[in-house]
């Protein structure tokens, strides 16, 4: 039993890969997550260099159509949700929704989900949160963006405010408990039960939480955009 | 797991940003501009197409107004040429029967001519052998009435006979 929950807890642990000293004398320790999520980049980047080779406007192969029916419905996807106004925030989304869907899958493949470490969903949930007051700030102007909180009544004003800090806190906490959740019930299940089980159980904790989790992060943070700007 | 390390979300910041820039130039943005681009070539062939079926429509109006002009024109020209021909029909025919009516009566005249020549000339003719005959009678007292007779018809005919030419 000891063992048992030294392994797990082994597994749970974010790993510093490597470290290096800053100018002040400090230690500055880089993390699995992080190093992780730079072999993700890398992976997406060289896919995305091979996919989209030789793309043709007339006669489109098989693979050009799947990405393009790909890529067209998630752009049409953030494009329904956000509005007119909100096109130009769609790109982002959409590498948002292929991260974290990535991420959250890469525990198929033996490496820990990224999206296990808080310091990644806290990097999410502050730059959703950074992006959906610049969008409110862009559309309304710093006045109207100000404004905006007093509505629809001046008393509510307070918890308005409070919710740019509720908003990232929720995004930034439910996909870490999900993935962190879910990774903890795959690693009992292997440490009990090694063979076809945690296949069984994969398919739902890694494959369909993982992507649940990507859509309800991006499908909230873009809500909340639509809502800053209209 | 549940330490939090400014550097690392730093790093992660960083690492989205990076990854947002690239997936922008590298995929989303070549999509998109295909797919915006085929979406315009469909709309200007669309365009064209309707443009197209606007000059087709004006050609053919212009073809089926020329098309009932031309009818027109031919039931026209038919009409006048059959008035014409009748025009002509009937002048030929008034002219031959004017020409047909001016023989006759030329050959009536000429019959009528000839009639009266003759009986002048017989008449004339009549006169002298009458003259001739009482001449005869005059000079032959002696000779008997069968010898007189037969003297008289010979010289008769022959007398007719020269008439007759």
């Amino acid at each position: 039993m000891e063992a048992f929950v030294e392994s797990l807890l082994e597994e749970l642990e974010c790993n510093v890969v490597f470290e290096f000293s800053i100018w002040n004398g400090g230690r500055v320790q880089v993390l699995e997550s992080v190093v992780i999520t730079w072999v993700i980049m890398a992976i997406l980047i060289i896919l995305s260099k091979i996919l989209v080779r030789n793309l043709t406007i007339e006669n489109p192969g098989k693979k050009q159509i799947a990405l393009e029916t790909g890529i067209g419905y998630l752009y049409d996807f953030f494009c329904g949700l956000m509005g007119e106004h909100g096109k130009r925030y769609v790109p982002y989304m959409i590498t948002v929704v292929i991260y974290i869907g990535v991420a959250n899958i890469i525990g198929l493949f033996g490496m820990k989900p990224p999206t296990k470490d808080m310091n990644v969903t806290i990097a999410l949930a502050l730059m959703s949160i950074v992006l959906i007051e610049f969008a409110g700030i862009r559309q309304k102007g710093v006045k109207g963006w100000a404004k905006s909180f007093a509505e629809p009544v001046a008393i509510v004003a307070p918890i308005n405010v409070l919710e740019i800090f509720i908003r990232p806190l929720s995004l930034c906490m439910r996909l870490f408990g999900n993935v962190l959740g879910a990774f903890v019930v795959m690693e009992l299940i292997k440490l009990c039960i090694p063979v076809i089980v945690p296949a069984v159980f994969s398919c739902y904790f890694d494959i369909f939480d993982g992507l649940i989790q990507a859509y309800v992060f991006v499908f909230l943070t873009s809500l909340f955009i639509k809502e800053a700007i209209e | 797991m549940l330490k939090i390390d400014f550097w690392n979300i730093v790093f992660t910041v960083i690492n989205l940003l990076v990854l947002y820039w690239a997936m922008k130039k590298f995929l989303i943005g070549p999509i998109t501009a295909i797919m915006d681009k085929r979406k315009e070539l469909i709309e200007s062939q669309l365009a064209h197409a309707a443009e197209t079926e606007k000059a087709a429509l004006q050609l053919k109006t212009d073809y089926e107004r020329d098309l009932g002009n031309a009818k027109e024109e031919s039931r026209e020209i038919v009409e006048k040429a059959r008035d014409d021909a009748k025009a002509e029909y009937d002048r030929i025919v008034k002219e031959a029967d004017e020409k047909a009516s001016a023989i006759i009566t030329k050959a009536n005249k000429t019959v009528e001519l000839e009639r009266q020549k003759t009986l002048q000339e017989m008449e004339s003719e009549i006169a002298g052998l009458a003259l001739a005959a009482a001449a005869k009678i005059m000079n032959d007292k002696q000779d008997n009435d069968t010898a007189l007779y037969n003297k008289f018809l010979a010289k008769a005919g022959d007398a007719n006979d020269t008439a007759g030419n």
